[in-house]
């Protein structure tokens, strides 16, 4: 335990006793457990990482690849965004486009999985910040564009198109309308 | 060694009933992997994973991490891991917080596996001792964490200030993103 010699503040050893006394206090503690239970005592905190750790520690090799292979695509889809130059939209078509990538990448054709693993190789074998060749990325570009369909990348656009029409809007505050 | 007097309700009655908010052990670590794992599995709880073994030695051994638990008739209810040292706020920038880098309540302790739970109250005391060791440590009150999803609610409620990172921050790690708490200081 952390045992720095600190020199409280009297309303500081006032509030750590007034919070110690809230442990034991039983009105306080009939006032805790009903907020609980109105929140259906949920209250796990925690940074996820750990959530992933059953599936790594099953295949260590195999879960780092996919978590790499998956980084890969999305700096990818972001790029292509950026080259897009959806300005202030791009936030918002991102964070529609990322998850639809991963849904469609859950079962991917088998030319689809033989492209990604070339590029994945590539990139394992090359050093550290060594960006991709510009075969490997136009590979992954083409790869997202085939497997994200009409309607995803309509979601995407529109996406992008309410981010821009709302910071418009903010900008010059215009009315809103019903 | 901390050891303190706390009170929980038990989830079908209301009644008060006596526990201890101690410094973990590895009986607690024990117990989460005996009595708590198989539960949170098969309700798919995201904090399954937990390896509470390892955060009892890192407690032991390291002066910036510290660990707790609360017994309550001789079963370990909740847990929690904090940081001390190392992670600042977000609120004001630079300054010190604790971070809550593990909370969990024992399963039979949650509605959605348990109805109604046994007992209510174990998440809020790991939540207000954390509050306790920030202002021991001068830190002013000031807590930081990432609520899982299911919990948000509870932190908003408990007065803690939500923090929504744009997506972009994660561009290039393929983490979900939790929410962010962050107990402002105390008010003198």
């Amino acid at each position: 335990m952390t045992s720095q010699n600190v020199e409280l503040e009297t309303w500081e050893k006032q509030a750590i006793q007034e919070l110690t006394a809230q442990m034991q206090d039983s009105q306080q503690s009939l006032e805790d457990a009903r907020i609980e239970d109105e929140f259906g005592g949920e209250v796990e905190a925690g940074y996820i990482k750990d959530h992933q750790l059953g599936k790594f520690l099953a295949d260590p090799s195999g879960f780092s690849q996919q978590q790499r292979l998956k980084t890969i695509v999305f700096q990818s889809l972001r790029q292509l965004l950026v080259d897009c130059d959806l300005g202030i939209g791009l936030s918002a078509a991102y964070a529609i486009g990322k998850p639809l990538l991963d849904e469609r990448l859950q079962h991917p054709a088998v030319e689809i999985q033989q492209q990604l693993m070339a590029v994945l190789e590539e990139d394992l074998s090359s050093a550290q910040n060594v960006p991709l060749s510009a075969a490997a990325q136009s590979s992954l570009r083409q790869v997202i564009q085939t497997v994200l369909s009409m309607n995803d990348w309509e979601a995407i656009s529109a996406a992008a198109t309410r981010s821009l029409q709302q910071h418009l809007k903010e900008t010059v505050a215009l009315p809103q309308t019903a | 060694m901390v050891r303190v007097s706390v009170e929980l309700r038990r989830g079908d009655n209301n009644q008060a009933v006596p526990a201890t908010l101690l410094s973990l052990t590895s009986k607690h670590a024990e117990d989460f992997v005996v009595q708590w794992r198989s539960l949170l599995g098969q309700a798919s709880q995201e904090d399954k994973y937990w390896n509470w073994h390892f955060k009892q030695r890192i407690s032991e051994t390291r002066d910036n991490h510290e660990a707790y638990a609360v017994e309550c008739e001789g079963v370990t209810q909740g847990l929690m891991a904090i940081e001390t040292q190392q992670h600042r706020s977000v609120l004001a920038p630079g300054e010190p917080l604790i971070y809550v880098a593990r909370l969990s309540s024992a399963p039979w302790n949650r509605r959605q596996i348990q109805e109604p739970p046994r007992f209510r109250r174990v998440g809020t005391l790991l939540l207000r001792f954390s509050r306790i060791r920030s202002l021991a440590l001068g830190y002013k009150g000031r807590v930081g964490l990432h609520a899982l999803p299911n919990a948000e609610g509870f932190y908003e409620h408990r007065g803690m200030t939500r923090f929504d990172f744009p997506a972009d921050a994660y561009a290039d790690d393929d983490d979900e993103p939790l929410t962010y708490f962050e107990y402002p200081p105390r008010r003198r």
